[in-house]
């Protein structure tokens, strides 16, 4: 009992000496550095909360300097500066990640011009340069095809033939491949929605209805654009119980929305409001 | 007078555990995550509160606790929502013959009472290069977006809260053309 004091001395030297210890840098290999590298990069990563913190912006400027043939490392010193709306940092630091492997990161760096920055030139140049980067291969920045992605710039840009054909490339494709139900829902949402700017309101029609298909009519936006279909087409009848699906639906915040940006055509409480005064009208004029 | 000791020990034993155990704890902490202090002050997206614009309209009600760093409050900040935000700046915002195109941020604060202030602003070309717009084109949107009444108060746990928001207006020849993000 009385010698428990020195022992507790022991484990606070042991503790100190087990911290300390380090890796020596200048005596690894190229192999060594690479794996360390990786190890320092999925260190920082394990940290989500912490993105953009000192400490792990330390830590992925160690695992870029370490290899800096670590890509995902240089792209994420970048991911930070793009979230919180510094536009000017977060340029000059993704294209050093695209200059490190530009297969991954010029799609990559399409998107983000895209749902980011609305910049519909850049982005679809972004896109077509993938084509020749990777020949066989179709990208799928954030999960989806380069051909989606190219759908919804040009509605961007208003040019709803080519955001049409885009569409219907993305949705030929993965049916061909996998199935129609394997198609991201709001392919079939954005091509009724560019349909049915560009006046074609028969396809738009059947391009909502298969998006209220694969959302089981869980959605306001398609109830929203079906509603607007049957009041262009005189059936004030049926555009009421839309609309009434898509406020519903609306207030159960079941609309497409992104968590960083507001997405092209986002859906407002004011857009039902004031489509459903028009339905209200027709059905006082009939 | 032997249980004494041996409760004495205990304690002391438990109190030296806790205390080697905080120790630990940041040593390993500070050792796994240590800080470049040189390029990395601060967090990204910082607002030194001394040097920013607007720094001296409204008072925030705690200075170190910023909430919505992460992406800013894209949603949750806009007064009403930010279809009403454009739909105001659009009516209010006279292109003076202006001829700047590019993108121009402004980052800053909402205190707990929904006062904006605590501004950067950041000014691009359309090749995302540093750029000077019109003097009167930047002053015009700063002093649209520095109003209280496009922006919301936001409680956390029911506690109103100091919040980080940014806008960035892109131009085409003095237009706005689009109000992100």
């Amino acid at each position: 009992m009385e010698k428990l004091p020195k022992y507790y001395l022991s484990l606070l030297l042991l503790a100190t000496l087990f911290i300390s210890c380090g890796n020596d840098i200048s005596k690894m290999t190229a192999e060594e550095r690479k794996q360390q590298s990786l190890a320092l990069y999925q260190e920082a990563e394990s940290l989500h909360i912490g993105q953009g913190s000192p400490a792990i912006m330390t830590k992925l400027q160690e695992a870029a300097a370490m290899d800096p043939t670590n890509c995902d490392a240089v792209r994420e010193l970048s991911v930070a500066y793009l979230k919180r709306g510094m536009i000017d940092e977060w340029k000059p630091k993704f294209d050093k990640a695209v200059a490190c492997n530009p297969k991954i990161w010029v799609p990559w760096r399409g998107y983000l011009y895209l749902q980011f920055y609305r910049d519909y030139e850049k982005a679809i140049a972004d896109f077509n340069a993938s084509d020749t980067l990777t020949l066989n291969f179709k990208d799928a920045p954030q999960g989806q095809s380069v051909d989606y992605w190219r759908g919804i710039a040009y509605l961007g840009l208003i040019d709803y033939e080519t955001s049409v054909a885009y569409f219907d490339e993305y949705i030929e494709t993965i049916t061909a491949e996998t199935g129609e139900d394997w198609a991201e829902p709001t392919a079939f949402l954005y091509k009724g929605i560019a349909l049915f700017k560009d006046n074609q309101l028969t396809e738009s029609e059947k391009a909502i209805d298969t998006y209220l298909k694969y959302t089981r009519g869980v959605t306001a936006d398609g109830h929203y654009y079906k509603a607007a279909l049957l009041l262009k087409n005189g059936y004030c009848e049926a555009a009421r119980k839309s609309i009434l699906l898509a406020t519903s639906n609306f207030e159960a915040e079941n609309f497409y929305k992104h968590d960083y940006t507001e997405v092209l055509h986002q859906l407002y409480a004011e857009d039902i409001q004031s489509l459903s005064i028009q339905i209200d009208n027709c059905l006082t004029i009939k | 007078m032997r249980i004494l000791k041996i409760v004495v020990y205990i304690v002391l034993g438990f109190f030296i555990f806790t205390i080697l155990a905080a120790f630990g704890g940041y040593l390993y902490y500070a050792n796994k995550f240590p800080v470049d202090e040189i390029y990395y002050p601060n967090y990204i997206a910082y607002i030194d509160q001394e040097n920013a614009t607007l720094n001296d309209v409204y008072t925030l009600c705690d200075a170190e606790a910023i909430y919505y760093v992460h992406h800013g409050a894209a949603e949750e900040g806009y007064a009403g929502n930010k279809k009403q935000f454009r739909n105001n700046i659009l009516a209010s915002y006279k292109n003076e013959k202006y001829k700047d195109s590019g993108y121009l941020n402004f980052r800053f604060l909402v205190s707990c009472e929904g006062n904006p202030g605590w501004f950067k602003i950041i000014q691009v070309d359309e090749a995302y290069n540093p750029t000077q717009f019109s003097k009167r084109l930047v002053d015009q949107l700063l002093a649209l977006t520095a109003k209280p009444e496009h922006w919301n108060t936001i409680n956390v746990r029911e506690n109103p809260v100091d919040y980080y928001m940014y806008v960035s207006y892109k131009l085409k020849d003095g237009e706005i053309t689009e109000i992100l993000p």
